[in-house]
């Protein structure tokens, strides 16, 4: 679609500046290709102050130790055997897998199966929607802070609702075992509105012509689902995975708020490791390293994510 | 009661226990997504006994409205209110200025290098702020402009989703409208304010809606920008309730949540089928 | 009208960015005005010097931590020297709070790259190390020689954390030690000595009494790196040797203090929460849900209080002794930034040292709970009235003037710290085998310390 769109505006956008350099003069003819320039100008020097120049100085700066007030002192590849060696490294950068692993799942399969109940366009249902999005709306601060308060391990509204089905107390935020799904938990609960929006109005753009022979087959509707509707909706449910890993990939908020990357480190993610590097620990060098990791985990994912969406317009 | 759901027992059991059924899940998907709200309502107007009862109690008939007073005592809520207001209305003029032209360059322009500038404005769109903070603000503490409203508003003074989002809007803009309008002798200028934006006018409030939105419950940014309450946004100073010396206070947090929550809460009442529809415009690529 | 409002909105934006370009000049020159008319120098002159900007009053920013009652006592102290000693030497102090010590430091190294600090703030005191030895702070022998200002008056066990490599860096300001804090109403209703238990034994019996009679906890503490110390201290340890090299964490001690607070939380005779969740500790003392706990000096007079609110009694006592009596101080130092020019380095100093006085100490050891810091201010009539009226007051600075060490200095701390925390964590609430935790961690510790000298 997108590739077509170009092509077809390109043509046109040939034809109008060819005629405009014929007719103009050669100072006009400056400005004219000067013009363009000066439009994406101010963006792109938005984009190269703000996002590639620090990517470089990140880089730059994992090859020394500095404490942000001392000299820097150049140091090689220290950091990086370092990072490599340092067990609190592995563990951060498993706890950011096991996380992103669950968030996806439970996110995608969540969705799926809220979209599927609430597919068909009533009021009862849009009204349902409209009630599952407002998390995803309001601030990650307030979320963290409500769900802290509800994980609450003596006082909370969850312990208090495990107690009435004599279910011992869980410590939510307490437990370094169960402390990273208390975030997943809350992440998906803030996230699945969105997902389920989404979904659903992929599922109503599957062309109706296809359910119609489908009805004269009289197949199933779990084979329905799974023969039409779940390819349709792939793509769309494939960027939404997407966009959920790199999501879990920088979550912050949460664990600065609820847990502080405890107990026992169990809830210290990537992003949040860097933060303390940087500003607690003040070893700015080390933290650039982490940076880059966390740069080359995002960057496998996206790549990945593009192999497959490349192969896919290959298909069509 | 009993009769009525007896009667279409006998007719239709399969279906009427499906409703019950369907009523029942209904209810439970309201309810976890409604409770968490409810009980941030409740706790903020109890008092600090009243947080701590096991059972816990669901109604309070002496509400504490006291609480909010606490909570505009202990921070200037008017003043991170401004803070706030400054830096989403700020991001918003910047990203006018740097998005829009952008967008109509790529659109209706071919130059050398759009290829590549493209390219690069959408490899941005994969680059979470989460991976540059710590560069950033290194950058801006050698400026001396840590604590400014300008840390807080520049890096995000421009928006590749958004530029793309625009472009692809201004390409369906037909070739003869706009040789037309220079036949009358329009400038540039006068093109994108006069037809394109017009014409852009869902993508371009769509737009709007989410910037405001993410700069407005942005959390992460001010808290790695700013040390002084002074130039703090409303998230980040409701997150500092959190630490208190003299133990917690959720009725007190909560209460800072409740303000926090309230104004969102109420555009997204009087606007939901745009805001949605603007969520769901930003996932169908 | 869209346009309009969206010129308005231009506008309001660029007002307010103007604005807070040039707020700070414009308060810091006003505030000049009103405080040098409180001068006593002739007034044409200094009207016309301040709007250079350079007049004879000399403005200087302090940064504090803390709310409440500590907030209190720093803006009636700067007040007071406003009025006072600053009115006559032309020196006029803004009081900034900052938040917790963490994120003082934070900020003033943040502020340190931008070249813009504070002239004086508040530190804590194991920070002083890296901060002095990065050439943040200012040395300060200089001054105290000039003025010649009594430091043996201070308490010995103040001043470890106060130099750095021999040379003083800061004075004594806020400063503290933990001490034990019971709930004497349950401990009578357990039948027992409201004086406290003495000995780690007789703490031990003390919490399992407790519980069985009054089914509260007997303590109730989190992972805390400054009992901890204390801990160490009481086994005769230390957390780190003496030339801060490395832990003694894989020893019998630590492993002796790990395994007694272990079996007793899991007997049930006392709670342990994790670090981030120590404000379970206040909820519980508050709820009478915990007849002792430990926390700061600091926290009496709101201690007090509360008791006092909910209808219970309050004492203290030392942290019980086991092979010996220990504790660290704590609390903060007064310390100057190193990049403000001389004249406010002058003006700073001077308020540093009236600050750390005997009488303003005494007045903030008797507003907060904290230590008064020298002999003289201990000897004043503030004080000994104070001991007199609520002699939970006194119990700190006996600990102090006969146990208290300092906490150590070095750079890699804070995240030794932490892996210690994680430790407590680990073993105390979550159970985990002591044994193996303890030689992990000391080993993660020891490589935090090898890497940072």
């Amino acid at each position: 679609m997108q590739i077509e769109n170009t092509a077809v505006s390109r043509k046109a956008v040939k034809l109008c500046v060819s005629e405009k350099t014929v007719s103009g003069k050669s100072a006009r003819k400056v400005t004219t290709t000067l013009r363009p320039y000066l439009m994406v100008a101010p963006a792109m020097v938005i984009f190269g102050l703000f996002i590639l120049y620090p990517i470089f100085y990140m880089i730059y700066l994992s090859f020394f130790d500095w404490n942000l007030i001392g000299e820097k002192k150049f140091i090689g590849v220290k950091n990086y055997t370092h990072m490599f060696a340092d067990a609190d490294f592995w563990q951060v950068l498993g706890n950011s897998v096991y996380y992103m692993v669950m968030v996806v799942i439970l996110q995608m399969a969540l969705s799926l199966l809220l979209a599927v109940y609430l597919n068909k366009n009533t009021r009862i249902n849009r009204i349902l929607q409209s009630i599952a999005f407002t998390p995803y709306i309001t601030s990650m601060v307030s979320v963290a802070f409500i769900w802290m308060w509800m994980m609450d391990s003596d006082y909370g509204l969850l312990n208090y609702f495990l107690s009435l089905f004599h279910i011992p107390a869980v410590g939510w935020l307490s437990d370094p075992k169960v402390a990273m799904t208390s975030l997943v938990l809350v992440s998906v609960w803030k996230g699945l509105g969105y997902n389920t929006i989404i979904l659903i109005s992929a599922m109503q753009a599957v062309p109706g012509y296809l359910y119609e022979a489908a009805s004269l087959d009289k197949t199933p509707r779990w084979k329905v689902f799974w023969k039409i509707t779940l390819p349709m909706i792939s793509p769309t449910a494939f960027f939404l995975a997407l966009m959920n890993i790199i999501a879990a990939l920088k979550v912050f908020e949460t664990v600065n708020i609820m847990t502080q990357g405890g107990p026992v480190n169990s809830t210290n993610t990537l992003v949040y490791n860097i933060y303390q590097y940087g500003f607690e620990y003040f070893k700015i060098g080390y933290a650039s390293t982490l940076g880059v990791a966390l740069m080359v985990v995002i960057g496998f994912f996206t790549l990945i994510y593009f192999k497959v969406l490349s192969k896919r317009v290959h298909y069509n | 009661m009993t009769s009525v759901q007896k009667k279409p027992l006998r007719i239709k059991p399969i279906r009427c226990v499906g409703t019950v059924l369907k009523i029942l899940i209904d209810l439970l998907i309201a309810l976890i997504f409604f409770i968490p709200f409810y009980w941030m309502f409740i706790t903020s107007v109890k008092t600090l006994g009243q947080t701590l009862l096991m059972p816990p109690s669901f109604w309070v008939s002496d509400p504490q409205w006291g609480n909010f007073a606490v909570v505009f005592q202990k921070i200037d809520i008017l003043g991170m209110l401004k803070n706030s207001l400054i830096v989403t209305a700020g991001t918003l003029f910047c990203q006018c200025v740097t998005v829009i032209p952008a967008a109509y360059a790529f659109a209706r322009y071919r130059f050398k290098g759009s290829k590549i500038l493209f390219g690069v404005t959408l490899a941005t769109m994969m680059i979470p702020s989460q991976l540059i903070f710590l560069p950033v603000y290194l950058m801006f503490s050698k400026w001396g402009m840590i604590n400014t409203y300008w840390s807080l508003i520049l890096p995000s003074a421009s928006s590749a989703f958004a530029i793309f989002m625009l472009r692809q809007t201004f390409k369906q803009v037909s070739e003869e409208l706009l040789e037309a309008a220079r036949l009358d002798k329009a400038g540039e200028f006068k093109i994108i304010t006069r037809i394109m934006l017009p014409l852009a006018r869902p993508t371009v409030v769509t737009l709007t809606m989410l910037t405001f939105i993410n700069v407005w419950n942005d959390y992460f940014w001010p808290l790695v920008m700013t040390t002084k309450a002074d130039v703090r946004t409303l998230p980040v100073g409701i997150a500092s309730l959190r630490m208190t010396e003299s133990g917690v206070n959720y009725q007190i947090m909560m209460a800072g949540n409740v303000i926090l929550v309230i104004p969102v809460l109420i555009v997204f009442f009087f606007a939901q089928k745009q805001i949605i529809k603007a969520f769901t415009y930003t996932g169908v690529k | 009208m869209k346009k309009a409002m969206s010129l308005c909105l231009v506008l309001a934006v660029m007002a307010s960015l103007a604005s807070c370009g040039n707020s700070a000049s414009t308060t810091s020159s006003s505030s000049s005005e009103t405080s040098s008319a409180a001068s006593s120098e002739s007034s044409s002159e200094t009207a016309v010097s301040s709007d250079a900007g350079n007049g004879d009053t000399v403005e200087l920013t302090y940064w504090y931590a803390w709310t409440d009652k500590i907030q209190e006592n720093n803006e009636n102290l700067v007040a007071k020297f406003n009025e006072t000693v600053g009115a006559e030497k032309g020196i006029h102090v803004t009081a900034e709070y900052q938040g917790s010590y963490a994120d003082v430091h934070q900020k003033l190294q943040a502020a340190y790259v931008a070249g813009d600090t504070p002239d004086v703030t508040v530190m804590e005191i194991a920070s002083i190390g890296p901060f002095a030895k990065n050439g943040v702070i200012q040395p300060l022998d200089s001054y105290i020689e000039c003025d010649n200002v009594d430091m043996s008056d201070f308490f010995d066990g103040l001043m470890v954390n106060c130099e750095v490599d021999g040379t003083y860096y800061g004075l004594p300001y806020l400063r503290s030690t933990p001490i034990l804090y019971m709930n004497t109403t349950l401990l009578e209703q357990a039948g027992l000595d409201p004086a406290g238990p003495s000995n780690w034994d007789e703490l031990a019996d003390y919490c399992r009494t407790v519980k069985e009679k009054t089914g509260a906890y007997g303590l109730s503490m989190y992972s805390y790196i400054w009992t901890f110390e204390a801990f160490m201290m009481e086994q005769g340890s230390s957390v780190l040797n003496a030339d801060e090299t490395a832990c003694n964490i894989d020893s019998d001690e630590c492993r002796y203090v790990m395994h007694f607070f272990q079996d007793l939380a899991q007997e049930g005779a006392i709670r342990c929460v994790a670090g981030e969740d120590s404000s379970k500790v206040d909820t519980d003392y508050i709820n009478q849900n915990t007849a002792m706990w430990m926390t700061s000096t600091a926290n009496l007079t709101s201690v007090l209080s509360v008791a006092d609110e909910n209808g219970f009694e309050v004492n203290t006592c030392f942290i019980p002794e086991n092979k010996t009596y220990g504790v660290p101080t704590g609390g903060c130092n007064l310390v100057m930034s190193s990049i403000i020019p001389d004249e406010e380095k002058e003006a700073s100093w001077e308020f540093i040292k009236w600050m750390t006085a005997t009488d303003q100490s005494a007045y903030a050891s008797a507003y907060t709970g904290y230590v008064p810091n020298s002999k003289s201010a201990a000897a004043t009539e503030t004080i000994t009235n104070l001991w007199k009226s609520t002699p939970q007051f006194k119990v700190a600075l006996d600990q102090l003037e006969l146990y208290a060490q300092g906490r150590p200095k070095t750079t890699a701390y804070s995240q030794v710290q932490d892996a210690l925390v994680a430790m407590m964590d680990a073993c105390w609430v979550n159970g985990a085998d002591v044994d193996s935790t303890v030689a992990e961690t000391a080993k993660k510790c020891n490589d935090l310390l090898a890497e940072g000298n």
